[in-house]
């Protein structure tokens, strides 16, 4: 029998390095919109994969961009395959945590650990503004 | 010079011969310089050494034992260059006629030693006690001194009861760069609660501590906001978005302190601003 833990988040006590920002719905549409203010030296120092309602942005700290809503996201010394939020931490040993997520998700990492979802970002483009007119933010939202 | 100095700067200070550091550790000690027959009171209150590494050499060693706090300097990390390259071009215009003097350290060397240790005593102990036990040597005579770190802490926190907040100061008290980030380590939960008006970068650099962290980013944020420019003002709104970056990398929408929380609403109703701009130019 498979035995389900439950993983709790609590505060870290000394916040990661911002590493990549996640945002979604309509904080998506607005982070889409600041790109195209950005100049082209600025973007090629960026990174992204979208989906219909979010948008991964991967950079240094001092190139990421900041949005009302959006999520950023850091690498744990001891966990490098996952993006984790950089004010939480989850409340088992990092290591291990890292290691079952790899286990179920061998073929997708590296991947966005949040809360409550899991998302794949592999598929990491340098943002140039060709790849922006092909963001497609849901006009659902 | 150095007998009739009251605040004194010693680069290179263990680079000097045994007879210097002899009579040096005498006016350390006991404030009384001595060469042959002559014996001379000493006014010295500060007295600052730099090095570039710490003695091996255990006589060498008992000498810098009596440097109570020990900061460790790193070079800027790159990402702070541009802060450097400002702050260093302003220090010749920067006024200073509000500078400290002689007497108001005197003042607050002697509110110190009115400072109430009885409540947070038993956590000086507690905290000494965890410093040992990870393998920290912390002499008898340090354990002591460190209660005026402590002391002065408060005081400079505007109390005359030192607390939980003023623990922070016994990192600076551990003897070695390695053991310093050990104790950070080690004291986390007890350094949880601090922070410091008047200090708030030493307060945060010692317990990496929320509060200290918040209490921080709320002065930057405050200075930085009331110094908009005239003209151009890209490079301040990259400020203002570097401190929003920042504050939500740092903190929780849940656990955020709530001047924080303030700061941080008034940081997002600029930006806003901005974006609307943006979105008005697309």
């Amino acid at each position: 029998m498979t035995q389900l833990l439950e993983i709790k988040w609590q505060n870290r006590f000394d916040s990661l390095e911002p590493r990549a920002l996640i945002v979604f719905d309509e904080a998506a549409t607005r982070l889409k919109e600041k790109l195209w203010s950005f100049d082209d030296e600025r973007l090629s120092g960026l990174q992204g994969v979208f989906a219909e309602n979010l948008l991964f942005i991967a950079g240094t700290s001092e190139n990421l961009p900041w949005i009302n809503g959006g999520i950023y996201l850091g690498k744990d010394e001891n966990a490098p395959s996952i993006f984790l939020p950089t004010n939480l931490r989850p409340n088992l040993p990092i290591d291990l945590f890292e290691k079952s997520l790899l286990l179920k998700f061998t073929e997708q990492k590296p991947f966005a650990v949040l809360k409550n979802q899991i998302i794949p970002v592999g598929q990491l483009r340098v943002i140039s503004r060709k790849v922006l007119i092909e963001f497609k933010i849901s006009k659902r939202i | 010079m150095l007998p009739e100095a009251e605040i004194a700067f010693l680069d290179e200070i263990f680079l000097g011969s045994t007879a210097i550091l002899n009579t040096l550790l005498g006016i350390l000690n006991e404030r009384i310089f001595r060469r042959g027959h002559t014996r001379m009171k000493c006014p010295l209150r500060v007295c600052v050494g730099a090095s570039n590494a710490l003695p091996t050499d255990e006589s060498l060693a008992a000498f810098a034992d009596r440097f109570l706090v020990r900061l460790f300097v790193e070079p800027i990390a790159d990402p702070m260059l541009e802060s450097l390259l400002e702050g260093g071009w302003d220090l010749a215009k920067k006024d200073f006629s509000h500078a400290a003097k002689i007497e108001d350290i005197d003042k607050l060397s002697q509110l110190v030693s009115s400072v109430d240790l009885t409540n947070i005593r038993p956590k000086i102990a507690q905290s000494v006690r965890i410093l040992r036990a990870a393998g920290i040597n912390i002499s008898d005579r340090r354990a002591v001194k460190m209660q005026r770190l402590i002391a002065s802490a408060a005081i400079l926190d505007g109390r005359i009861i030192a607390q939980s907040n003023d623990l922070w100061t016994l990192i600076y008290a551990v003897p070695t760069h390695e053991q310093q980030s050990l104790a950070r380590d080690s004291l986390h939960e007890l350094l949880a609660e601090t922070e410091n008006k008047t200090l708030p970068f030493a307060a945060e650099d010692a317990s990496l501590g929320a509060l200290a962290r918040a209490t921080r980013l709320v002065n930057i944020a405050n200075e930085t906001l009331q110094n908009r420019p005239a003209e151009n003002a890209e490079a301040w709104k990259l400020k203002i978005e570097g401190l929003a970056r920042e504050i939500d990398a740092g903190f929780n929408a849940e656990t955020m302190p709530q001047e924080l929380a303030e700061t941080r609403a008034k940081v997002v109703e600029i930006l806003a601003k901005g974006e609307a701009t943006n979105d008005a130019a697309a």
